[in-house]
């Protein structure tokens, strides 16, 4: 199979984070963290600690406490936008929102939502329209780093540096990003980021978490057992126990830390740039057809991407070719909406979709150059 | 007073996370501690609290305030004869 659905979900992931999660269930020392004073539940607040280090320290994060472990980063988001953001407030996103930030801002009733659009030519998310959206009750800009759609990166220092003068909490989805674009928390204060674990940072499904910088208090969106302070009604509303009410999937955190060791063996950088290849030559490959879309990236598009390609092509619908594909040639691509209702109206896009490709370190260009010769088979029958 | 192996200091934190990065930052500075379960002398409930040598009491503070790893109280631990235990908050 060629796999070019890595925005969802990485399938191809490094050897060792399998045998890292199978070790961890096979070990039997690791018990219920931070339940009870034994070892086996010691060893697993071990384990979990190893973790919160390394992602901290890929972030660029001081302190790994200041890292809350979660589902995937839609869970990181609604407990930071319902754990902050109340009635009556005011919160600035953007039309590149996945329904993983924007669901959870609709849930609060009486917030007040405003939308940064998206620059018609280069696919950059308007900054210059940014500041008169500021409002007396505005609390936080609530961003992603990359449109899962486009692929088009956010300038973070921009938003950041409005935050910092307007006294604003800066949100960051990383979801698209972690693992791919370099992110460092430090640059930046009084800032949230939610990323997810089973995309480019390789780890299983089911893993992702919240990187806190700033003292911001948030009320817990769950509450239940913490392994502290058993007879306080309330959920603790310390970091990280205000985010980890249950028991964390401890050996799938073990894996994400493998993930991530692979990461820092390779270098973001090298990532970084063997999926822009991968990219613009895909890309390239499509222009040769007439009328071939391409959203949200042209020429004078100057912002980096991941790597990511959103394309229409003229004469066949996105879902029926996404099926042929997958059916002729055992190429998986992504069809259909893409849980980012406000980039598909602003693209015209509701009716018709688009395709998307996202490449992997794992991806190759003889897959790309395959993938191409794919499509042109199917192109001419 | 002299501290004997019997004596020790107990820290106790808001949360078990806090107590695991207390634990590992001490390995690193080569101080002996371990984490017990909360006795049930400080609270009822639950949790982990960190057990250093009573000698070590300053510098396992001060190393844990350095760090920003917030301490809830401090406690003397003190086995004295027939193992029974000894337990009262101090302050440093």
């Amino acid at each position: 199979m060629i796999y070019f659905d890595n925005s969802a979900t990485t399938i191809h992931k490094p050897k060792k984070v399998a045998r890292a999660m199978y070790n961890a269930i096979n070990s039997k020392t690791l018990g219920n963290p931070s339940r009870g004073g034994h070892r086996a539940a010691q060893t697993a607040l071990r384990e979990l600690f190893k973790t919160r280090e390394i992602i901290a320290h890929f972030f660029g994060a001081t302190n790994p406490l200041q890292v809350g472990l979660t589902q995937n980063a839609t869970a990181g988001l609604n407990a930071v936008l319902k754990g902050l953001l109340k009635k009556g407030d005011h919160v600035i996103t953007s039309m590149y929102e996945h329904n993983s930030v924007l669901r959870p801002l609709y849930q609060i009733l009486g917030l007040e939502i405003s939308f940064i659009p998206i620059e018609r030519i280069t696919g950059s998310l308007a900054y210059d329209t940014v500041e008169q959206l500021i409002k007396k009750n505005t609390r936080a800009i609530v961003v992603t780093h990359a449109s899962n759609v486009t692929g088009a990166i956010t300038n973070l220092h921009f938003l950041h540096e409005l935050c910092l003068r307007y006294g604003l909490i800066l949100i960051i989805d990383a979801a698209q990003t972690a693992g791919l674009f370099p992110l460092n928390i430090s640059e930046f204060q009084n800032t949230i980021v939610c990323f997810t674990g089973h995309k480019s940072l390789y780890g299983p499904q089911g893993t992702g978490g919240i990187i806190v910088q700033g003292d911001i208090q948030f009320i817990p969106l769950l509450s239940g057992g913490s392994g502290i302070h058993s007879f306080n009604k309330e959920h603790p509303h310390t970091l990280p126990d205000v985010f980890e009410a249950g028991t964390v999937n401890v050996p799938s955190f073990i894996g994400l830390r493998a993930g991530i060791e692979f990461i820092q063996k390779i270098g973001i950088e090298n990532i970084r740039k063997k999926g822009e290849k991968l990219r613009l030559q895909f890309i390239h490959g499509l222009k040769k057809y007439p009328n071939t879309k391409i959203y949200g990236w042209n020429e004078h598009s100057n912002a980096p991407y991941v790597p990511i390609v959103a394309f229409n092509l003229q004469g066949i619908h996105s879902t029926e070719l996404a099926f042929r594909l997958d059916d002729e040639f055992n190429i998986a691509m992504r069809s259909g909406a893409h849980c980012a209702p406000k980039t598909h109206q602003f693209f015209n896009t509701e009716q018709d979709s688009m395709l998307r490709a996202s490449f992997s370190y794992f991806n190759t260009t003889k897959e790309v150059h395959k993938t191409l010769q794919a499509i042109e088979l199917i192109l001419k029958n | 007073m002299l501290s004997t192996p019997n004596q020790y200091v107990l820290i106790t934190f808001n949360s078990s996370h806090q107590a695991i990065a207390a634990e590992q930052l001490l390995e690193q500075k080569n101080i002996l501690s371990r984490l017990i379960p909360l006795p049930p002398e400080i609270d009822a409930g639950c949790g982990l609290v960190l057990r250093a040598p009573f000698k070590k009491k300053v510098i396992v503070c001060k190393t844990l305030e350095n760090a920003h790893i917030d301490i809830q109280k401090i406690y003397m631990l003190e086995y004295t004869a027939k193992n029974k235990k000894n337990i009262h908050a101090i302050t440093i």
